[in-house]
């Protein structure tokens, strides 16, 4: 089944029309969806060929939101990215038409109100037929050039329905939506899922504890997406009770004390599993016992098959920890350029895809995630690549050498502590190491801790210790 | 903390000064002292303060200033810049 015709079908549905889809200035009913829809395609038709990929950018707002929807309902090939992101470097930008949504009030029935074209700049582009409309989505690769995940729409769709089905999403739910819908989760695993299931959807633009609590009185959901470090946030600040029927968290490991004392506030608490490449691979179900919802993320999704390969260097047996390979019948194609252009390279082995996560099984195929095996860690729900932070800070002239080493936890995920070595008779430290990075680095990216050393100490084998690092800070993984 | 039960309440400018204080020295705003205008808006555009800055900074008043937001005093409107929040601050520390 197409997004058209599920669109259409939940639009029309008596009990389901005047369900709204809300953002902070906008508002719109499903009643009205057919018709904003159309009136969307209409204002791009003139402007745009169908066939040509578009660089769709929106937040969190209804007008960004019903743009998505038309992109997909009409079958146009896109780009999913974020409102008012600049490229890093102008080589890295899409050489094609790109759509900017504003998210101030606007008539949602005059798309020129709130949607601004910015024209191609060049003329040699892609050209992609509606039969394979395709979904692009940025991946949250660390700090250099993101790479462009494919999805095909009527695959895409069928991730997005076994969202439905594994958080049995209904019409009268009110679904609150914290996370961004320009990437994986919140487009694929929150918001068209919610749309698909007809319910009301508040979609919060830059999500944090006031606006939340704001927005909590004001639409009352029963249903959260958000992320651990947003657990975290509303444990540590809010005060008043609340059950909601449901929360779904993705991005991060969900560690044991924030699941037990969040299930116990507020109400089931489930994790979601997923990638940009592969959208939900698995997820934990509200009516799963508590230790299973806080140990694992559930079983995989309908069409997901996943295998535990050994480690390198690892002699595994049955059970125990290792590398995971997924393969899923609805997940990406493989990655394209910045132009759209599909890439010659296979990302898949044997048609399964290396997560980058270090996993175990158990008996009743539960799925647990014990974390990353590839010198990358998670901060704010993107991917950090450690030795990409060692080489800026090494790349500073008055510094000599420089390791970045993760250990225990802060609000942005595991923590990252700075070993640097600075250049001979340099009188800066640890302050104005950290007022370099964070002039280079991107809030996440940038280390928790800094520390200035004489040496780093070395393994027999010429390599860092960093175990040794790790245990000088007191902090162990 | 900044003062005890006995200590004479503190000046609007004073709860100013400190909130300029935390926001330099205790956290990860890569700003000095004289370059914060109580005026600026904290959020979005001005500061900034994403939502994990955000949640360390009411963490670092709630310390400093001894005292506790409920609910209901977690507003956006409450924490537009650094004056509406010293307004905030005095009021719950009077009462």
């Amino acid at each position: 089944m197409s997004f058209k015709t599920l669109i259409e079908r939940i639009a029309a549905e008596p009990s389901v029309r005047g369900n709204v889809l809300v953002s902070a200035s906008q508002s719109c009913s499903y009643a009205l969806l057919p018709e904003a829809l159309s009136t969307i395609e209409a204002f791009l038709s003139k402007r745009i060929d169908r066939g040509v990929i578009l660089d769709a950018r929106c937040g969190n707002s209804v007008a960004g939101a019903l743009l998505l929807l038309a992109l997909l309902a009409e079958n146009r090939s896109f780009i999913l990215g974020k409102a008012g992101e600049k490229d890093q470097q102008d080589e890295q930008a899409f050489p094609g038409p790109r759509l900017d949504v504003s998210s101030s009030t606007c008539d949602l029935l005059r798309p020129e109100s709130f949607l601004r074209i910015t024209d191609s700049r060049h003329d040699n582009l892609s050209l992609i037929n509606e039969t394979n409309a395709r979904l692009y989505m940025r991946t949250s690769g660390s700090l250099g050039t993101a790479k462009l995940a494919v999805h095909r729409h009527d695959r895409f769709v069928d991730n997005v329905l076994a969202c439905v089905e594994r958080f049995t999403l209904s019409r009268t739910d009110r679904v609150a939506v914290t996370v961004p819908i320009s990437h994986m989760y919140g487009f694929g695993a929150a918001f068209l899922p919610s749309v698909v299931a007809g319910a009301s959807i508040d979609l919060q633009e830059k999500a944090n504890i006031l606006r939340f609590l704001e927005r909590d009185q004001l639409f009352s959901p029963n249903v959260v997406f958000l992320t651990p470090a947003f657990c975290r946030m509303l444990l540590r600040h809010r005060k008043s009770a609340r059950d909601y029927y449901l929360t779904i968290s993705a991005g991060d490991v969900l560690p044991d004390e924030v699941f037990v004392d969040y299930d116990q506030r507020f109400g089931p608490l489930v994790s979601l599993y997923g990638s940009t490449e592969l959208g939900a691979i698995a997820a934990a179900h509200a009516n799963m016992p508590k230790d299973l919802r806080r140990r694992t993320v559930g079983v995989p999704m309908t069409g997901v098959r996943v295998e535990i390969r050994p480690l390198p260097g690892q002699v595994r047996e049955e059970g125990d920890i290792g590398a995971l390979f997924v393969k899923h019948s609805s997940g990406f194609i493989g990655y394209a350029d910045r132009a759209g252009k599909i890439l010659d390279e296979n990302p898949l082995d044997g048609g399964f895809f290396a997560t980058g996560d270090v996993a175990s099984l158990d008996g009743d195929g539960m799925l647990e995630i014990h974390g990353r095996y590839d010198h990358c860690v998670n901060r704010d729900g993107r991917l950090v690549v450690l030795s990409e932070v060692e080489t800026l800070i090494a790349g500073l002239e008055w510094v000599d050498q420089a390791v970045v080493v993760a250990g225990g936890s802060s609000w942005r995920g595991e923590k990252l502590e700075a070993y640097c070595v600075l250049q001979r008779g340099c009188d800066r430290g640890a302050k104005e190491l950290k007022i370099a990075c964070a002039e280079r680095l991107p809030r996440y990216a940038v280390p928790d801790v800094f520390h200035t050393v004489d040496s780093l100490p070395y393994l027999d084998s010429g390599k860092v210790d960093r175990h040794r690092l790790k245990s000088l800070s007191g902090e162990e993984r | 903390m900044l003062r005890s039960a006995k200590a004479r309440p503190l000046t609007f400018d004073a709860i100013i000064q400190e909130l300029k204080r935390i926001l330099v020295e205790e956290m990860d705003v890569n700003l000095k002292l004289e370059e914060i205008d109580e005026k600026v808006p904290l959020l979005d555009d001005g500061l900034a303060l994403d939502s994990i800055l955000l949640v360390e900074f009411i963490a670092c008043i709630e310390t400093n200033f001894n005292l506790v937001f409920e609910d209901a005093d977690l507003r956006v409107s409450s924490f537009d810049d650094l004056t509406t929040l010293a307004r905030l601050i005095e009021t719950k520390l009077s009462s």
